[in-house]
């Protein structure tokens, strides 16, 4: 039988090794990356007080992702209530080719779940089962997820570019 | 992988960088583990203390004016241009080139000067000063065997108000040091620094961390706290200032714990009413709105093409974008934009304001139709986004519209300061000390009637 519950050096480490991935995950969540450092906080403070329920059939980081991902969500949702629609944004470096910047705004662009699912797979490098376990669905759901992103993206960079006046 | 999404991964990785791990803070989630369980049954006691502390605050603070009157003197060093001493041109020039990314470029024909060197630990801190338009900014670089570079400015206002002999604008900032792990970068924090402005008579300086003194550095109008016990999670709690008769007083800091700062963020806490700031709207503005924009007036200033374009605009098509300075001798810039999102908001058109330091510090949007937001029942004549400040993580930034009818805004304070708001074309910018909060943003009409108030989040 496997032995209930997560260790706190456990989660701990994981915190230490992954924290910046925690990070850039929540921000594309919440925008800005002050709210997203809170996310994470709180995220594995909430863990922490419910690994006695950690029954691990998954892997642990996938658990955290879970927690933080929710944590992200409530921040988002809080900050939201009072900005209609607010990013906090980086500047455009001059030297990134406009193609980079046109793909990173359409995954912006792409509805949160679909948005998280890219980001936890081609960011955080989490196989489609942990990113099931942290995004509370089924394995098959991230891969039509997955796919409903993937033809967002390729609708956007088939179609024609539009021009500020 | 196909190569389809290798290219979505490579771009991802390459475009978005990962944030510095100098936040990371193990202590603090373990203080937020045992908080959090703690605070449903707390909230109501907590509130009471919330308030408390806001009251001692206007207590403690309100006197601080005649404090500085008595022992410490003003700012005198910093209003007249003396603080510190002046850099070598050579200098000046290798500074101006290293800020030239950072958010706030330093001013060409601005005056440097020198306030703290000092060495400690293998890491050389060095605290600059430099004045632009009406703002007051300070400089740390730590170079050798960690690094930072920490830039944050103070109204002129914020030194006028004489709050008290020091103005924190950093408070533990993270100095770390950069470690590779194949490919993968760490930071590892070896120290956290203070710093902020003093006025004419502090003679010294300290911070407390729960279990440590630290001795501050005071030199040209400025302070210097190195903490080396905050990768231990010892974090600075509390800053005192000592004039030199021994008169010792404590500063004023932004240091909520997570308690605190979600309490202050909630809804049902916005609600709630303040004993400071007006309490009853006396004129309601009936279909608030700002003609100038939907008629598309050229006001303010042109946007030159792709200036302030963000990674994070989603795609769509601007139609009108103007820059407007509420404040002309301010640093905070504002972007008003009209702005049709094709993928977020299908096809609707919105109106969007984004403040500018430098770079695009986020942006806020609501319907062009109907931008002002409807708040616990009450549309507002005004709409509001935090953040975007330059002051460090102490001082605070609030951008906004007002509806036509909106004649002047005011800012309340808990520590009893009102600070009024400057307003430009519809467009108005404030900025604040978050140790001063809660804080309630106000609107009046040309007869002095209140129009619309609201509290604001808090830090």
């Amino acid at each position: 039988m496997k032995k209930k519950g997560a260790r706190l050096e456990q989660i701990e480490e994981l915190y230490r090794s992954r924290y910046q991935y925690f990070v850039q995950v929540a921000r594309a969540v919440v925008g800005d990356e002050a709210a997203a450092h809170d996310a994470v906080q709180d995220g594995f403070s909430q863990a922490i007080r419910k690994r006695g329920s950690f029954r691990g059939d998954g892997p642990l980081e996938a658990w955290l992702w879970r927690s933080v991902v929710n944590a992200a969500i409530s921040a988002r949702r809080r900050k939201s209530a009072f900005d209609p629609f607010e990013i906090a944004t980086e500047a455009a470096s001059d030297d990134q080719p406009a193609s980079d910047d046109e793909i990173r705004a359409w995954v912006a662009a792409l509805p949160e779940r679909q948005r998280l699912a890219v980001f936890l797979r081609y960011y955080a490098d989490l196989d489609y089962r942990a990113i099931a376990t942290a995004l509370g669905v089924e394995t098959g759901t991230v891969s039509a997820t997955l796919n409903a992103a993937h033809a967002a993206l390729r609708r956007s960079i088939s179609a024609p570019k539009e021009v500020s006046p | 992988m196909t190569s389809y999404e290798e290219t979505i991964q490579s771009v991802l990785v390459r475009t978005v960088p990962l944030p510095a791990g100098a936040g990371r803070d193990w202590e603090d989630v373990l203080s937020r583990s045992s908080a959090s369980a703690r605070t449903v049954r707390t909230r109501r006691l907590v509130y009471s203390v919330a308030l408390a502390v806001a009251v001692a605050i206007v207590l403690a603070v309100t006197p601080l004016g005649a404090v500085i009157a008595r022992g410490f003197g003003d700012f005198s060093g910093w209003l007249s241009g003396s603080a510190g001493s002046p850099v070598t041109g050579k200098e000046k020039s290798a500074f101006a080139n290293a800020s030239r990314r950072s958010w706030i470029r330093f001013p060409k024909t601005a005056s440097l000067r020198r306030l703290i060197v000092t060495t400690k630990g293998g890491v050389r801190y060095e605290l600059f000063g430099f004045r632009t338009g009406d703002s007051f900014c300070l400089q740390v670089v730590a170079s050798r065997a960690a690094t930072a570079r920490y830039t944050g400015c103070v109204p002129q206002s914020a030194l006028q108000a004489k709050r008290a002999p020091a103005l924190p604008i950093f408070v533990d900032a993270p100095v770390s040091d950069r470690e590779t792990h194949g490919r993968h970068v760490d930071f590892i924090k070896r120290a956290g620094v203070t710093f902020g402005i003093v006025s004419d008579g502090v003679a010294g300086i300290s911070a407390r961390t729960q279990s440590h003194r630290l001795n501050g550095i005071v030199g040209g109008g400025g302070f210097l706290i190195i903490n080396y016990r905050s990768a231990a999670g010892a974090r600075v709690r509390s800053i005192t200032a000592s004039d030199s008769q021994g008169d010792v007083t404590r500063i004023p800091l932004a240091h909520l714990t997570s308690l605190q700062k979600s309490l202050q963020n909630s809804l049902s806490d916005m609600k709630k009413p303040l004993p400071f700031g007006p309490h009853r709207v006396q004129r309601i503005i009936k279909d608030p709105t700002i003609g100038w924009i939907v008629r598309r007036e050229p006001r303010g200033e042109p946007v030159p093409s792709g200036r302030f374009e963000s990674l994070f605009w989603p795609p769509g098509l601007t139609s009108f974008e103007r820059s407007i300075k509420p404040d002309p001798k301010g640093l905070i810039q504002v972007l008003v934009s009209i702005r049709t999102f094709r993928h977020v908001r299908r096809d609707r058109t919105e109106l969007c304001v984004s403040p500018v330091v430098g770079r695009v510090r986020g942006y806020s949007c609501g319907p062009l139709n109907n931008p002002f937001p409807r708040i616990f029942g009450r549309r507002l004549p005004f709409w509001f986004m935090s953040g975007g400040g330059p002051g460090g993580d102490q001082y605070g930034g609030v951008v906004g519209l007002s509806a036509d009818g909106v004649a002047r805004m005011t800012l309340f304070l808990a520590n009893g300061e009102r600070i009024p708001v400057p307003i430009r074309d519809n467009v108005y910018v404030v900025q604040f000390p978050f140790a001063a909060c809660p804080a309630v943003l106000a609107a009046y009409d040309r007869k002095s009637r209140v129009v619309g108030f609201q509290r604001l989040p808090g830090p």
